[in-house]
């Protein structure tokens, strides 16, 4: 669909469509026969209007809050609400789902801390092991040291 | 004109605040004007104050939402229209699974008292039209139904509406256009359908 049609489209279905779009239309059969059908359906939107004046009931805005309240009112249950009992079940599984973590990551840690402790029981059994007042020759406190540093890393 | 400092861009900053009276007054306002347009594409009399009883429950809570990009009649009519909508749909859905329990030629006397099929739809009764339309209606996105409708049904010229939705007027001309040509192609597919039965 050429720009002009576009442009001008609206215009036209009013009425005031300038001669150069109409110009146009003569010109070009696509764009002709897609204006007709355009314009064609777009006359049954008119189908939409109202014919009838439909006046409110006097009890109308009563209707309206009784509405906003029972609306309100659903609102402030929330969670306890009778028709919440799903999400309640949801919750609850959560909770015990969080604590089943809880634990098992509570039991891991033990187990870790039981390892450090195993370590440096090591470390400390070998330093232990060692007299500092006896004589001994300084590669021996070398050796010594290369000993405990390898315990530790183990 | 800057809408939110007009005396009705006032009246909705009370309502925002919670002033019920400010609420009231904004009901009072346009309620002729939602039951009009409840009821030129609902046209079930019975169910035309239910829908705007909905209508301006939703107003109210959505009340502080309201930007002012618009003017208030035209936030207004887009939660109408889409109500209206969302009635028809549900009431479809609802008479699929009510047909669901009724005998072959039950259905049928339905669906012709009802001009449920495409080819049907197409007779010459203002209903049968009214019917045709929504189905088309249904066929574009809200934003494109409330332009289409503000222009075609509401009579708003593309200045009008460009002032009124804070939109550039060719902007407006291009969104209807491509509206327009969906339309034509949901009609052209409609009357192609099969009919039922």
């Amino acid at each position: 669909m050429h720009d002009l049609v576009v442009n001008e489209l609206e215009e036209h279905l009013a009425g005031t469509a300038s001669m150069e779009f109409h110009a146009h239309l003569a010109a070009c059969p696509a764009c002709r026969t897609e204006v007709e059908s355009i314009a064609q359906v777009s006359q049954l939107l008119a189908e939409l209007r109202s014919d009838t004046e439909m006046a409110p009931s006097p009890y109308f805005y009563t209707r309206v809050a009784a509405s906003i309240v029972e609306h309100q009112n659903t609102d402030h249950w929330g969670l306890l609400a009778p028709g919440a009992a799903f999400f309640r079940r949801v919750a609850f599984a959560s909770l015990v789902v969080l604590a089943c973590l809880g634990s098992y990551l509570v039991m891991r840690e033990g187990d870790v801390s039981g390892m450090s402790v195993t370590r440096g029981t090591d470390a400390a059994a070998v330093i232990a092991q060692h007299d500092v007042t006896d004589d001994h020759a300084a590669s021996s406190d070398r050796n010594l040291m290369l000993v405990t540093l390898a315990s530790y890393g183990e | 004109m800057d809408y939110e400092n007009t005396p009705e861009g006032s009246l909705v900053r009370r309502a925002q605040a919670g002033d019920e009276s400010a609420f009231q007054e904004i009901v009072e306002r346009y309620q002729s004007k939602v039951f009009s347009i409840i009821h030129g594409i609902v046209r079930q009399r019975n169910d035309v104050e239910d829908i705007a009883q909905q209508v301006f429950t939703k107003i109210y809570f959505s009340m502080r939402n309201f930007d002012f990009r618009s003017s208030l009649i035209t936030w207004v009519y887009k939660i109408t229209v889409n109500e209206c909508f969302d009635y028809l749909r549900k009431k479809k859905v609802r008479k699929l699974v009510y047909e669901s329990d009724m005998s072959e030629d039950e259905v049928r006397r339905v669906e012709n008292s009802e001009t449920g099929s495409g080819r049907t739809v197409r007779a010459d009764t203002a209903l049968a039209r009214r019917d045709y339309v929504v189905k088309l209606l249904e066929r574009v996105s809200s934003e494109e139904r409330d332009l289409l409708m503000l222009k075609e049904v509401e009579g708003y010229s593309v200045e009008e509406m460009a002032r009124r939705l804070k939109m550039n007027e060719n902007t407006i001309k291009v969104k209807l256009f491509r509206a327009r040509q969906k339309l034509v192609k949901a009609s052209q597919r409609l009357d192609r359908a099969p009919s039922r039965g």
